[in-house]
Parts: structure tokens; C-alpha cells; sequence
């Protein structure tokens, strides 16, 4: 049971930022529940390269007694999950150059103020 | 070699057959027909007098950006006559993300329902 | 190959060429001319003489060619050119006459299907050329009726390739398989049916890919004042005039050679000169009736639709209606392969 905590950790932070995206109407908060969803996502990535009773896939001073290579958790999830945190970054820093740009043209950050298709 | 043969052979399909080759060959032969048949015609005409302005029944011609007809017009015959379907799709389409999202849930939810159930 | 077969069939492609576009234009303009004399006696008056069509060509070409100042002026020229090519060339790959096509192994059926949207589009890049409003007006209707009359165009042309497909022809989209497999031959009494509503359908498809009343709004004349032609005069409108004309003659082949590509000479046996001559003029009969029932009856009867309608006529009606034949077709099948043609009269009480 103990080992499904992070299993139970991504299904709540994937379900807070869902929830900020739908719910909250500024523009802000939105992206913040966009960031949370991103970190749920990696979390599950690395989650899922884990085995049981394993060391970290480092080949320098492992502990005495390990099988190698069975007794090391998987190194490519970790190596794809710090590509997708770059990617997070950079279309955090695209949504908020984005959102300084409608703040200038509309004043205002509430969604529902926004306009929607104007002809 | 055999690449060049089956560019410019006969392309079959299964159930068909096309040569683009031999079409253009015909075309150009058919282009050079139709523009022997054109030369018999007038290619006369007076430049610069009031012939050459566009026919508009006798209304005033304003300028250019007036009596333009926008893209926007282009498809009124269908979006006319599908009317029924295009406005309960533009209400759909609010412009706000979370109504997108939520859709997004929504339809996740149905699949992972009736992926579970089968 | 050697040289001389190369040359031989190349001089046969060039003569053949040249004849099929003397004939398409020549009996394009014949038919164009008996046509308008019928309507004229349905409508009650004599109507012009059936020479008419060459005098109007003959005429147009003395006249001069304007080209007006807002216009783009080679797209101007060039597209009533491309128009009459297209149209021309697709007359290589019918079966026309009974004879098989010129080019026949080259092409087939979706080739014709394409080849037939290069006139309409022409006529839509004319008319976008021109620079009047009127113009662009009625090239927006015309691109708004060719993607409605597609729908159902499409919709039968498939369910005959897929009905002939099942008899197991090979090659199901080329004309000379579908000429020498009548479609008739192979269908039982529901079958028969959905073929006759898709006859009804293609016929009805016709005067919109023909820009004929009542589906000719991109050409209204007392709406638009012309349309898409409004800007053009002289030899360019001769060519467009020429293109009505020759398309007129593809697509009454194209429903001749579906739906009706029987030869009268296995009847009487004889030779080949007279055998070829019956051939010729029964076809020349076949497609008079064709363009009889799909243009001139439709045209005196009716009134012009709005793009609105003919846009909801052909996508709602017509597909549908394409859509029971193809069904009907269907069943037609499984009932055939599964029970026989008796078990069929019995079910229907025939027997």
C-alpha cells in the first residue's frame, strides 16, 4: 500500500490543477493549475520506472550487494522526465509573454471578459 | 533505371489504371488546337476609352476597398443553408478555455467509461 | 517497343485527338442548338434555327476582346483556354460510339471525375479575374455549387464500381471494364430499383455540373447580370460558349456509357462499316435522349433555386436518396447470394 503513494499523489495533483483550469477565471491562476498538471505528469513518469528494492542507475559506488543490472530502477524514464521539465518551462514562459500581451490590450484578466470571436 | 519506368509508365491502382505522361502530352496537343482556334478571333480592342471600365448597371464606382467582396462572404450559400447545424456549434464555441477543458473531461471520461465496460 | 510501333501509336493518339475535338465541339453546338429549339416549342414559340450556336461562335469571334482594367490580365486570357482543354481531353477517355476510348489502358473513371471539376474551376478563376463584383458574386456561387453536386456524384460513382467489384471485374474503375459489364445484367428486382434511383440521381446531378436552370445561379443573368461572364466578350466567350458545349456531350456520354452501353450491331450481324455506323448513330440517339430528359425537360419546367437551396438540395435530399440506392444495392446482394432469385419472387408473393 505504501508503495502506491505516488500513484495517489499524481491522480490528486493532475485532479487540483484540473480543477483550477475550469473553475478559476483569472488568467493567472489558470496557468498556475496548468503547472501543477505539468508536475503531476512527470511525477507519474518517473513513478513508472521504478522497481522494487532498487538502487538509482549509477554505476560509481553502489551499495555491496547489488545485482547489476537488475537491481537498478529504469534510467531512461528519468532522462525523458528531465526533457519534459525543460518543456514545461519553456511553454510556461511563452503563456505568461502571452498573457503580459493581453493584459496590455484588454486591462483586465478575467476570462469571461475577454472577448470571444468578434466578426 | 526501373525508378524512372515507374514514374513515367502507367500507374496502377488496384482497381485503375492513370498514365500522367501520355495526359500531358494530349493536353499540350490540345492546348496548341484550342490556341490555333483562338487566333482566329479579334484581339482588338480600344485600351483606355469606356470600355474597358468594369459593368456595374450604371451604378458609381467607388474606390477599391468599398466595392470589395470579403473571403468572409465566400461560403454564405452553405453556412446559409446548414444553418441549423453552424448555430448550435457557434454557441458551443465560446472563446473561454475552461468550457474546452471541461469538454476535454467530459468526452476522457465517456471513453475511459466505456473502455472499462467492454 | 521499336520506333515504328512509337510512331504509330503516337500518329493514331494525334489524329484521333485532332478528330475527337472537331466532333466534340461540332456536336456540341448542334446539340446546344436542338435544345434550345425544343425548349422554344415547349415554351410555345418558334425559337431560333439550329444552325444558331455557329453563328453565335462565328459572331463572337469578330468581335474584339476587352479586357477591363481592374482585371488580372493573363489569368483573364488564360482561363477559358484551360477551360476547353480539359473538357477536350476528357473525350480521349470515354467510350465514345461504342468504339472503346482512344486512350483506354491511361485512364479511367476517378481521372474522368477530376478532369470534369478543371472547366467549373476555370470558370471560377475567370471570373475571380475580372475584377467586378458581379463577377466575384457569382464565382463564390459557382465554388458553393461545385462542392455540393460532388457529394452525391461521388456517392454513385462508387456504388458502381462497388456493385461491379462484387461480380468480381477486375480493374472496376476503367470505362472499358464497366462498358463490357452492364450493370443491368447482374442485379435482381431490388437492385434494379436502387439502380434507377441512382439514375434518377446522376440525371439530376447533370444541369448543376452543366451551370443549368435551375441550378444555374452562378450564371444568372437576371439576378447578377451574368455572373461570372459578365466581364467577357469576344473570342474568350467563344471559348466558354465552346466548353458549355463539349461538356454537355462528356456528361451525356459518362451517363450513356454507366448506364446504358449497349450496341444495336450484335443485332443485326452485320460488317464492320455499316456495323460502325449503326453504332455511331445510335449513340448519337442515346445521348440526344439523354440531354433531352436531364437538361431540356428540367430547364422549360422549373425555376431558378437560390445557392442556399441548391446547396441544401444536394447535400440533404440527394445524398440521402443516393445513399437508399447504395443500400438497396446492398441488400441486393446478400438476398442474391444467400436465396436465390426464387426465394426472392416468393417473398414478394410472385409466385
Amino acid at each position: 500500500m505504501i508503495f502506491n503513494i505516488p500513484f495517489i499523489a499524481v491522480t490528486a495533483l493532475v485532479l487540483i490543477g484540473l480543477y483550477t483550469v475550469i473553475f478559476r477565471r483569472n488568467l493567472i491562476k489558470m496557468v498556475i493549475g496548468i503547472t501543477i498538471i505539468q508536475s503531476g505528469v512527470n511525477l507519474f513518469l518517473i513513478t513508472l520506472g521504478y522497481r522494487e528494492n532498487s538502487v538509482a542507475p549509477i554505476f560509481t559506488s553502489l551499495p555491496p550487494g547489488t545485482i547489476v543490472p537488475e537491481g537498478m530502477s529504469f534510467p531512461v524514464p528519468q532522462a525523458l522526465t528531465l526533457t519534459s521539465i525543460v518543456i514545461g518551462v519553456a511553454v510556461l514562459a511563452l503563456m505568461l509573454s502571452l498573457i503580459i500581451h493581453i493584459y496590455r490590450h484588454y486591462g483586465t484578466l478575467d476570462s469571461k471578459e475577454i472577448g470571444g470571436n468578434e466578426e | 533505371m526501373s525508378m524512372l519506368e515507374t514514374l513515367l509508365g502507367t500507374f496502377q491502382t488496384g482497381s485503375g489504371f492513370w498514365n500522367p505522361i501520355v495526359w500531358i502530352i494530349v493536353a499540350a496537343l490540345v492546348f496548341l488546337i484550342t490556341y490555333i482556334l483562338r487566333g482566329f478571333g479579334n484581339k482588338k480592342y480600344k485600351k483606355g476609352t469606356e470600355q474597358v471600365k468594369s459593368f456595374l448597371s450604371g451604378n458609381p464606382e467607388y474606390e477599391k476597398e468599398k466595392m470589395h467582396v470579403k473571403g468572409s462572404n465566400l461560403f454564405w450559400g452553405f453556412t446559409e443553408s446548414l444553418k441549423w447545424i453552424f448555430d448550435i456549434l457557434h454557441k458551443m464555441h465560446t472563446g473561454n478555455i475552461s468550457d474546452y477543458v471541461l469538454w476535454f473531461v467530459i468526452v476522457m471520461a465517456v471513453l475511459f467509461l466505456l473502455v472499462g465496460l467492454m | 517497343m521499336d520506333f515504328i510501333e512509337i510512331s504509330q501509336t503516337a500518329l493514331l493518339i494525334i489524329i484521333g485527338t485532332v478528330g475527337l475535338a472537331l466532333f466534340g465541339m461540332f456536336f456540341g453546338l448542334l446539340y446546344k442548338g436542338i435544345d434550345r429549339k425544343l425548349s422554344a416549342h415547349m415554351q410555345g414559340r418558334i425559337g431560333p434555327p439550329i444552325r444558331q450556336p455557329f453563328r453565335d461562335v462565328i459572331k463572337l469571334f469578330t468581335k474584339e476582346n476587352i479586357v477591363p482594367e481592374n482585371a488580372v490580365p493573363w489569368i483573364f486570357n488564360m482561363a477559358p483556354l484551360i477551360g476547353l482543354v480539359a473538357t477536350i481531353s476528357i473525350l480521349l477517355y470515354l467510350p465514345l460510339g461504342g468504339f472503346p476510348p482512344l486512350l483506354s489502358n491511361m485512364g479511367d473513371l476517378i481521372l474522368i471525375l477530376y478532369l470534369l471539376i478543371i472547366p467549373s474551376l476555370a470558370m471560377v478563376i475567370g471570373g475571380f479575374a475580372s475584377g467586378s463584383p458581379y463577377a466575384t458574386v457569382g464565382a463564390q456561387r459557382e465554388m458553393a455549387t461545385m462542392i455540393a453536386y460532388e457529394f452525391p456524384l461521388a456517392i454513385i460513382i462508387i456504388s458502381i464500381a462497388w456493385k461491379l467489384s462484387l461480380e468480381g471485374v477486375t480493374n472496376v474503375f476503367a470505362l472499358s471494364s464497366i462498358v463490357s459489364a452492364p450493370i443491368w445484367s447482374s442485379a435482381g428486382p431490388i437492385g434494379f430499383i436502387g439502380f434507377i434511383i441512382l439514375l434518377i440521381t446522376l440525371i439530376i446531378v447533370t444541369p448543376a455540373e452543366l451551370s443549368k436552370i435551375p441550378f444555374d445561379s452562378p450564371e444568372a443573368e437576371t439576378e447578377i447580370a451574368g455572373g461570372i461572364l459578365v466581364e467577357y466578350s469576344g473570342r474568350n466567350l467563344a471559348m466558354f460558349y465552346l466548353t458549355d458545349g463539349v461538356k454537355t456531350i462528356v456528361m451525356a456520354s459518362l451517363i450513356v456509357a454507366l448506364f446504358f452501353p449497349y450496341n444495336l450491331s450484335p443485332l443485326f450481324g452485320f460488317g464492320s462499316y455499316p456495323a460502325f455506323a449503326i453504332d455511331i448513330l445510335f449513340y448519337l440517339v442515346k445521348v440526344l435522349l439523354v440531354i433531352l430528359f436531364s437538361v431540356t425537360l428540367i430547364r422549360v419546367a422549373v425555376a431558378r433555386l437560390k445557392i442556399d437551396q441548391i446547396v441544401y438540395t444536394y447535400w440533404v435530399p440527394l445524398t440521402l436518396l443516393s445513399l437508399v440506392g447504395l443500400i438497396c444495392i446492398m441488400w441486393d446482394q446478400t438476398i442474391m447470394a444467400n436465396f436465390g432469385l426464387n426465394t426472392v419472387f416468393e417473398m414478394l408473393g410472385l409466385i
